[in-house]
């Protein structure tokens, strides 16, 4: 199946929109609809966001709807979820659009594990009942790499980077290196199926709680699933004292500042509605046109756009 | 001094990587997940024909080369370099044996040929994919085998050797295809 029709396509995207929504209203998260142009956007270093120069002001396209889900659920506590578009600048690939549809859900009292399965069960209710691996990124760099990167310096892996990697630079940070040794080296290896990815070192935490993992050892309370060789899906065990947002969104524009990029104005008024805290709870994002992609077994993210980015 | 971004790159575009001009020939833009964002990048080196494989950030700015192909006859050789002309401004380049390479074995007198040029040289030579060369050397024919297989070794007078048909003289003008090396068809009868 590499040529479908637009109708075809669209027909497969109208019927995994009903199975979202049938599978949501059926556990009790209400549908809600967040803003697309937006005052203030993402901090995170490694994301573009695309600036709109209107009459009416300067706005940005939302990168995420995560901003405008939590300030819904900070004042009113009810699991929601969202259907949209979001867009980054500059992400083209066989897996990637600027433009792209996504599901976000958040899912009171949960903890990582329930959201875990909450996706599972969601994607499996979709694809099928899918072989699935579990790992942590300690698991994973230990079984490809044989080593810990929770404790591995940056000379430990630039090492790494240099044998296994055709990377032209020194890596400045173990950000960077890990990073790159999970592209290059560990992701490739992953297997048809689902993988589910979860404790990341705290560096990653982004928008995730930091906890003791069995080692005692503090980790991120995140996870990622895989479709094969193909992120799909990004979740945390949210995060929700607003001091520690605030210093890490903090963190997240001196990153911006050494890698010669604008610094993001923070969004006071997220921050002001986790005031002192968030309600504990969950969240995903799923990329729809990647669970498409698999659905339909199409390789590239331009067979499941009727638009995409080089003929919109 | 011009330069790319890994976001402008696309097959064909030609950049300097560690001194050599090169051909990009595929680009991938990886993510993992929400952390930084890679390119990896499949380069065809110019200057030796070797392929690359090269991880760069994304965003990352590459140095341009200066590298375009232009269609030039082949008018001699001295040994030491081969002289191509552009036929519209009779401009002559002289391509050196590393430039040539291994194109030599096809070039015969006028054949027009793309020449590619870096920094305004010749950095290589592409004959044209169909040649016609006479045979200079090979066993004597076997006269009204025209329809018989089998096959034997034939010199043509650019020094090439091809597989011919067994009824094929020493003369006798042969069209071949450069990229396989293949014979084609006779031309002329000596």
């Amino acid at each position: 199946m590499s040529n479908l029709s637009p109708l075809e396509v669209s027909s497969a995207r109208m019927d995994l929109y009903q199975a979202v929504r049938d599978y949501f209203s059926q556990s009790g998260a209400i549908e809600v609809e967040v803003p697309l142009l937006a005052a203030k956007t993402t901090t995170d270093p490694h994301i573009n966001s695309f600036l709109v120069d209107g009459t009416s002001g300067l706005r940005y396209l939302q990168s995420s709807p995560e901003f405008f889900l939590k300030r819904l659920l900070s004042d009113n506590p009810q699991s929601i979820f969202t259907i949209t578009k979001a867009f980054r600048d500059e992400e083209f690939g066989g897996n990637h659009n600027p433009e792209f549809s996504m599901l976000e859900w958040y899912r009171l009292d949960f903890k990582l594990a329930d959201i875990i399965e909450d996706t599972l069960t969601l994607v499996r209710q979709y694809l099928g009942d899918l072989p699935l691996v579990r790992e942590t990124y300690f698991s994973i760099f230990q079984r490809y790499l044989q080593l810990d990167p929770h404790q591995a310096s940056l000379q430990d892996l630039q090492e790494l980077v240099v044998q296994h990697t055709n990377y032209g630079h020194d890596c400045v940070s173990v950000e960077e290196a890990l990073q790159l040794l999970l592209t290059e080296c560990i992701e490739p290896q992953f297997q048809p199926g689902i993988t589910v990815l979860s404790e990341f070192p705290v560096s990653q935490a982004a928008l995730s709680e930091v906890e003791p993992d069995a080692n005692g050892r503090f980790v991120a309370k995140r996870f990622e699933i895989y479709l094969g060789k193909v992120e799909l899906a990004n979740g945390y065990q949210e995060l929700t004292d607003s001091l520690e947002q605030r210093s890490r969104f903090e963190r997240d524009n001196l990153i911006r500042q050494k890698l010669g990029r604008a610094t993001q104005a923070l969004d006071e008024a997220l921050l002001e509605a986790m005031d002192p805290s968030l309600p504990p709870c969950s969240g995903v994002s799923i990329g729809l046109d990647r669970l498409l992609m698999a659905k339909l077994d199409l390789e590239h993210i331009d067979s499941v756009l009727l638009f995409p980015w080089n003929k919109a | 001094m011009a330069t790319y971004s890994t976001n402008e790159f696309r097959s064909g575009l030609k950049v300097i990587l560690d001194g050599d001009p090169c051909s990009i020939v595929e680009n991938e833009f990886v993510k993992p997940g929400k952390g930084q964002a890679f390119s990896r990048v499949r380069l065809k080196n110019l200057k030796t024909g070797r392929s690359w494989e090269r991880t760069f950030r994304s965003g990352e700015n590459i140095e341009a080369a200066d590298v375009m192909d232009v269609e030039m006859q082949y008018l001699y050789t001295d040994g030491e370099f081969w002289t191509f002309m552009d036929p519209d401004t009779f401009e002559q380049q002289q391509a050196d044996a590393s430039a040539v390479a291994d194109a030599v074995r096809w070039l015969k007198g006028l054949d027009v040929c793309i020449v590619t040029l870096w920094n305004g040289s010749p950095l290589s030579v592409l004959p044209p994919n169909h040649v016609e060369i006479d045979i200079v050397e090979t066993d004597p024919g076997l006269r009204g085998d025209t329809a018989q297989g089998g096959s034997k070794p034939a010199k043509l007078s650019t020094g090439a050797v091809v597989k011919v048909p067994l009824f094929l003289e020493i003369g006798d003008v042969i069209k071949v295809d450069t990229r396989t090396g293949e014979y084609l068809s006779r031309v002329k009868e000596s």
